[in-house]
């Protein structure tokens, strides 16, 4: 692995990790949001 | 009710009960054994060698068993409903908690006695630098694993996978104290350097974890 | 409310920008190792936000054995994740950045094993609020979270001694070995940047858990009155 390639390598995975976990996150947040309105509906 | 004869009765109470049945000592001895014979056919070391590597090994070896021994520390109470007798009685939760980690201290500390001729023979070790270094360090080493060991057992019983709970949770806490015990014995075994700095930080790292043990044991035992 | 998270995310995403530049195009091109050096922009910061986030998650522990609240747990939980999530980044960038420099992925250098053993201390920390029963989790992992950050310094102190006892290759060249002050630039500001970026994910995840420990209990409650009717 050469140094430019590292470099981009480096910056990509830590992006992609940033948001990846990001989107795990919105994902898991509208799950609760679609609990919450089913709960709403049947209570 | 003082803190001294509450840990001394519980304490007596189970060495009294593992005197009887041999239960713990008996699984954890046959346990070690069967780990220094499997790293024997692994590792096959000359004199030289094997004093560089057995630090590792043997306490890799301690460690196992002293999970295998935490893992039932707190087992019989649990089938008798004795925690629940403890939340409501006046006694000092820490002095349970004491009582239990010196149990432990103490069945570890016999069977690293009696591993250790074992290893001498298997590896063929003769220790450079002086035995009583290693037997500091052997002390305060086991401490450092019993006395978090006991603490995490308690709070792993409570978890749906207890038994792999307690080294997932124990392991990465005991790094720099397992460090500390491997590198000193290696030291002190190829007599290449002063285990000095590795039993101060032993030191440290069984002072300040007791105390935090003793200050958070009562929340966790009423945790609820 | 609303108005001011936009901002902070737009602040976020400006900031996040300007260290990417400072990082690539500011600071200038290092002698010995060329422009791999870069890295050292995302590595560092990461690591220093990780570490405050870890301190965070201590702090939170501590409040949430005194007080009891959900608010401070969910802020322990929520540290604690994010915090695992910038530690991750620190143990990946470091072997890419080692690679290319050394040859090898991995030297047992101090403060890449230091990363290591709090990332351990911290996803232990995670599996046991999974696996811990109801309502006892926030209980014990508060106790685990203690003992883990106090295990920090001596974490610190036992891999370094380990270092000067078997010395090795040191990963990005020790603590400010000769850094020009444009590169402190780079890496304040990306400190800056990640700092933000580490607020705006403890805030989602913090209102996560107290909107999934509600909807839990409500769910619970439902169960109770049905198996009354």
């Amino acid at each position: 692995m050469t140094g430019p390639v590292a470099l981009k390598a480096a910056y990509v995975v830590t992006w992609a990790i940033q948001f990846g976990y990001l989107g795990y996150l919105l994902s898991r947040y509208r799950k609760v949001r679609e609990e919450m309105k089913d709960l709403k509906r049947s209570s | 009710m003082s803190t001294f004869s509450v840990t001394r009765t519980t304490l007596l109470k189970d060495l009294r009960m593992e005197w009887r049945s041999k239960d713990a000592i008996n699984s954890m001895l046959f346990f070690s054994l069967l780990v220094v014979v499997i790293f024997s056919f692994a590792f096959n070391p000359t004199a030289e060698e094997s004093r560089l590597i057995a630090g590792g090994l043997i306490w890799v070896a301690f460690l196992f068993a002293a999970v295998v021994a935490l893992n039932q520390t707190w087992a019989r109470e649990l089938r008798n409903q004795v925690l629940d007798a403890y939340r409501v009685s006046p006694a000092p939760p820490h002095a349970l908690f004491l009582a239990k980690a010196l149990g432990n201290f103490l069945f570890v500390v016999i069977l690293e006695a009696l591993m250790a001729p074992l290893f001498v023979v298997f590896y063929q070790l003769r220790s450079v630098g002086p035995v009583w270094q290693l037997v500091v360090v052997a002390l305060l080493g086991t401490w450092a694993l019993v006395v978090n060991g006991t603490f995490f057992a308690a709070m792993s019983i409570r978890t749906r996978n207890r038994e792999i709970m307690l080294p997932l949770i124990l392991f990465p806490i005991s790094i720099p104290a397992l460090v500390a015990m491997v590198d000193s014995t290696t030291g002190i075994l190829t007599g290449e350097s002063s285990p000095d700095f590795w039993i101060k930080l032993l030191l440290v790292y069984d002072v300040v974890f007791t105390a935090v043990c003793l200050l958070l044991f009562e929340s966790v035992l009423n945790a609820e | 409310m609303k108005a001011v998270i936009w901002i902070f995310i737009l602040i976020t995403v400006a900031l996040l920008g300007y260290g990417l530049y400072q990082a690539l195009v500011v600071a200038p091109t290092e002698q010995t190792m060329g422009e791999v050096q870069r890295i050292f922009y995302y590595h560092v910061p990461s690591a220093w936000v990780a570490f405050t986030l870890f301190f965070v998650n201590f702090i939170a522990s501590i409040v949430y054995l005194w007080k009891r609240s959900a608010g401070s747990d969910a802020i322990a939980v929520a540290s604690a994740e994010v915090g695992v999530v910038f530690c991750t980044v620190v143990l990946i960038t470091g072997p890419i950045w080692a690679r290319p420099v050394w040859g090898i992925w991995w030297t047992w250098d101090a403060r890449l094993t230091t990363t290591l053993v709090l990332w351990l201390i911290y996803v232990s920390y995670l599996v046991l609020r999974r696996f811990a029963a109801g309502s006892q989790t926030q209980v014990l992992s508060a106790a685990l979270a203690i003992f883990g950050f106090v295990d920090v310094p001596i974490v610190f102190m036992a891999i370094r001694w380990f270092r000067t006892q078997h010395p090795s290759p040191v990963i990005g060249g020790g603590e400010g070995s000769g850094l020009d002050p444009t590169m402190w630039h780079a890496v304040l500001w990306n400190w800056l940047a990640f700092s933000c970026l580490a607020l705006l994910l403890v805030v989602v995840r913090y209102r996560l858990q107290l909107m999934e420990e509600n909807v839990e209990a409500a769910h619970a409650q439902l169960a109770l009155q049905g198996g009354a009717r």
